[in-house]
Formats: structure tokens, C-alpha cells, sequence
């Protein structure tokens, strides 16, 4: 596993340019979007560029193992399809941890602390990107990454359901008590890591199966 | 001797393609030259090998060991070189040493090193500045710092110069110097097997034709040569194939001397694997 996923990060070591790059543009995409409070502004910017972050990392790794036909080379090797396609799923996660982590921080330094709102933010920094990646990750094992990227788009569709909805006068809200709130947090949390166990599961069978 | 790799009545089936009851094997100390035409099942035959394609039927063990059974065990001793590398492009030297070693439970480190400096590998320089046989120096020296006991080979001689496809045919030389070690060469440039090789196994159309040392074939094979009138009156039950020309035709012959005695009169010649190749896939059968 280790070999694995060392070569996840030389491959973000060799984008080590353009990583700092995206996140300077999305933070400044996000910047004029976010609300007037310092608090919320930093939220928003952290939760766009960890979700485009662990998204584009997905993508860009897979990618160039689909380029340089890696795979073909990994059978070869004393590797088990469990660690090679699993280590791309531990890259996506470090980064989708490592958006919860910012949140976290910005919440505690700033002295909000964690309340109920800030705990929803925290888990879904994560689990929203971290979950689009396990519905994307089999497509890309499946139909490879190009393809799969198409499906993604439809992703981006989702605030333009959301406005029609909304135009119809359906406007769905949650009303969660503080008690609930540690519950329903917690069950997302273990829903996506089901998926992410699921998705592992379908993306492994895919990458055995296929003849390389 | 012990045999490092045997195949028994291994069958593959495509679409278009099947690999029919493929039956080898390779003893230790050993190179074998696996040869046949382009589309004649050789990667086949070494992906399954390395269970990159599930077999339809049959047995490959190596090291006396399932392949797929024992599959983790039996990689760590297998050293793996593809016609083209698989690297990123934008990896050096280093970062394959690095991904490696934590791959491999044997790395040598050190000799990994020395692989770099003997063929001049600049370990900072990025992969997509090398040229086509420096990639393939890469991925060869990759697959041998793990002392690997089996090495397969897949068209690694192919599209590089004579300086350099000499250079890497002693390093397989030298690799079989410890009698544990064998090497399974495929390739379709037979001069470079006739130098290497201590056996030949000859794939055509997803069967094996022929498997045996290689000394065999060029120091008792032999090519018949005749006119085409003296062709037609010749009992044809001995030759396997023949070719026949408007002038002369041309029969190989799996016993030269024998030959001789059985035809008197008529030219034999030695017999080379690219002779024999070509007897198979262009020559007529009775």
C-alpha cells in the first residue's frame, strides 16, 4: 500500500505548480460568492476548494494512470487490486479529511466554536465531495476518466434542479433538534463510508475484471 | 533440473483469437526464446502468465507455485518488462526507485543505483526526456533490482538500435549466470534469440508449434532444397511444410543428416529461426 499511494502524491508532487494555482482561483471565485461574516467567508472558500480540490485530484490521478497505462504495468507487480485501486480512494479521502480539518480549525481559532451549525458544516466538507467521488470512481474504472467526467457534469446540474424546485414552490427544509443533530451527523458519516466501502467493492471488481 | 515456469494445456479464448493447449516449460538457469508472429499469441500467453488475462483451461505454476493461487508470493521473484514503459511521464529515475522499493519486500537499493549509473540514467531527469531505449533501460532495471528469479520479457529488443539491443542481450546474459535465474524472451527479431537463447518455443496461431533447446534446431534442422520439377516427384510425407517457388523449392527438415541419406543429390541447408518461422506461417502443408 505504501508504494501505492506514494505514487499518488509524486503524482500531485509533479502538479506541485498548479495545485496552489486552483486554489488561489477557486478561493477567489468563492470570495465574492460567501456571506459578509469573516467566519462564513472562510467556510465557504474552504468548503468549495476542498470539494473541487479532492474532485480534481480524483480525476487528475486516475487520469494519468489511464495515460501512462499503468494498470497494465500494476498487474505485474506483487500488488493486490484491493491496494492499487484502494489507494486512489485514501487520496481522495486525505484530501476530503484534510477540508474537515481547515473547517474545524477556522471554527475553533475564530471562536465560534463547534455548535450545531458548525458541526453540519465540518462533516459535509467531506462527505459531499468525498461522496461524489465514490459514485464517480467506478464510472472511471469502468468507461475511464474522460467518460466519467461527462457523468460528473451532471453533478453540476444539481443547483439548477435545486432553483427549479424552489421555483415551484417545493423547498424541502430539515427541522433538526439539537439533540438529533449528533445522530443524523453521525449517520451521514457512516452512510458515506458505506459507500465509499461499496464503491471500493465495485471499482476493485471492475479493475479485475477488465483484460488489460 | 527444475523447471522455474511450466505451462500445461493452457487455453485462452477471444472473439477472434484462442490460445489452444499451450504447453511449455522453462528450466531454471535458462533463456528461452518465445517466437511467433505478430498476432500469434505471445503477450497472451505472458499475461496470462502473469494473470493479468484469467485462462479459460489449464496450469501455469511457477517456482513449482499456482500463479493465480499464490499470485503475491510468486511476484515478488518475477521481474516484468513490457515493449514500452509504463511510468508517468513526468516521473524520474528516483521516484520509480522510490515507488519500488516499497513494492518489492527484496529492493536493492544500491543496485538499483548501479543500474542507473552503468546505463547512464540521470536519476533527476524526467522520464518523457528519454529516448525509446533509455525508457526501456529504465524498465529493465527496474525489473532486475529486486533480484528477481524469472524475468519475462515482452518485445523488449523491438525499435532499438543494434548497439543497444546487444547491450541489454548481455545483461541477460549475465542475469542467467546464477543457474536459479531464467529468462522467458519473447520476441520476433530471431537473430537476437539465436544469440541468447538456450531454448526456443514457437507459437503460431495460439498454439505451440515447437518447444526445444535451440541447438536443436540449428545444428540438426536443415532446409531441402531442390528444383521444382525434382519437388513434384519427391515423396512429400517426410516435410512438415514446404515452399514452393516457379525455380526452386524449399522444405524444412527436423533431422539434416537424415535428410542427406534420404535424398541424395539434393542440397541441405542449415536452418535458422526466421527460416523455420516463415516455413510455418507462409509455407503449404500436405
Amino acid at each position: 500500500m505504501r508504494g501505492m499511494l506514494l505514487k499518488q502524491f509524486l503524482y500531485l508532487k509533479r502538479h506541485g505548480k498548479t495545485l496552489p494555482l486552483i486554489i488561489i482561483m477557486i478561493a477567489l471565485i468563492a470570495l465574492p460568492l460567501s456571506a459578509s461574516s469573516s467566519v462564513s467567508t472562510a467556510c465557504s472558500i474552504i468548503a468549495m476548494v476542498a470539494a473541487m480540490l479532492t474532485i480534481f485530484v480524483m480525476f487528475n490521478n486516475r487520469g494519468i494512470d489511464e495515460q501512462a497505462k499503468w494498470d497494465t504495468y500494476a498487474r505485474s507487480l506483487p500488488v493486490s487490486p484491493y491496494v492499487t485501486v484502494g489507494s486512489q480512494y485514501i487520496i481522495t479521502a486525505i484530501f476530503a479529511l484534510a477540508g474537515m480539518a481547515a473547517q474545524f480549525i477556522v471554527f475553533t481559532v475564530s471562536g465560534t466554536g463547534i455548535n450545531k451549525l458548525a458541526a453540519i458544516v465540518i462533516v459535509f466538507t467531506g462527505a459531499i465531495p468525498l461522496a461524489i467521488c465514490d459514485i464517480a470512481l467506478p464510472f472511471c474504472y469502468w468507461l475511464g476518466c474522460r467518460k466519467a467526467s461527462y457523468i460528473f457534469l451532471l453533478f453540476c446540474l444539481t443547483p439548477v434542479v435545486a432553483s427549479f424546485l424552489q421555483a415551484h414552490g417545493i423547498n424541502p427544509t430539515l427541522n433538526v433538534s439539537n439533540q438529533q443533530t449528533p445522530l443524523l451527523l453521525g449517520l451521514s458519516v457512516l452512510i458515506v463510508f458505506a459507500v465509499t466501502l461499496v464503491s471500493l467493492f465495485i471499482s476493485c471488481k471492475i479493475y479485475t475484471g477488465k483484460e488489460v | 533440473m527444475e523447471n522455474l515456469l511450466e505451462l500445461n494445456g493452457v487455453c485462452k479464448s477471444y472473439q477472434a483469437f484462442s490460445l489452444k493447449d499451450v504447453s511449455f516449460s522453462l528450466p531454471a538457469g535458462s533463456i528461452m526464446g518465445f517466437i511467433g508472429e505478430n498476432g500469434a499469441g505471445k503477450t497472451t500467453t505472458i499475461k496470462l502468465i502473469l494473470n493479468e488475462v484469467k485462462r479459460s483451461a489449464g496450469t501455469i505454476s511457477i517456482f513449482g507455485k499456482d500463479n493465480i493461487k499464490d499470485e503475491m508470493a510468486v511476484k515478488q521473484d518475477i521481474g516484468a518488462v513490457f515493449d514500452e514503459s509504463y511510468f508517468f511521464d513526468g516521473f524520474t529515475a528516483a521516484d520509480v526507485g522510490k515507488i519500488l522499493s516499497r513494492v518489492f519486500s527484496a529492493w536493492d537499493q544500491p543496485l538499483y543505483e548501479k543500474y542507473q549509473k552503468d546505463f547512464e540514467l540521470s536519476p533527476k531527469k524526467k522520464i518523457k526526456e528519454y529516448s525509446k531505449g533509455m525508457k526501456m533501460k529504465l524498465s529493465i532495471a527496474s525489473a532486475l533490482s529486486h533480484h528477481p528469479r524469472l524475468l519475462i520479457l515482452d518485445e523488449v529488443t523491438s525499435g532499438l538500435d543494434p548497439v543497444m539491443r546487444s547491450e541489454i542481450l548481455d545483461l541477460f546474459l549475465d542475469f542467467i549466470q546464477d543457474e536459479g535465474c531464467s529468462v522467458l524472451f519473447s520476441s520476433h527479431i530471431t537473430p537476437d534469440l539465436e544469440r541468447i537463447a538456450d531454448y526456443v518455443t514457437f507459437i503460431h496461431k495460439g498454439s505451440i508449434v515447437l518447444s526445444l533447446p535451440k541447438d536443436e534446431l540449428t545444428e540438426k534442422w536443415g532446409i531441402v532444397k531442390c528444383g521444382a520439377s525434382k519437388f513434384a516427384d519427391l515423396d512429400k510425407s517426410g516435410f512438415m511444410r514446404w515452399k514452393r517457388g516457379e525455380v526452386e523449392c524449399e522444405a524444412p527438415v527436423r533431422d539434416k543428416d537424415e535428410a542427406k541419406r534420404d535424398y541424395p543429390g539434393l542440397v541441405v541447408d542449415n536452418a535458422t529461426l526466421d527460416d523455420i518461422m516463415l516455413f510455418y506461417v507462409k509455407g503449404e502443408k500436405s
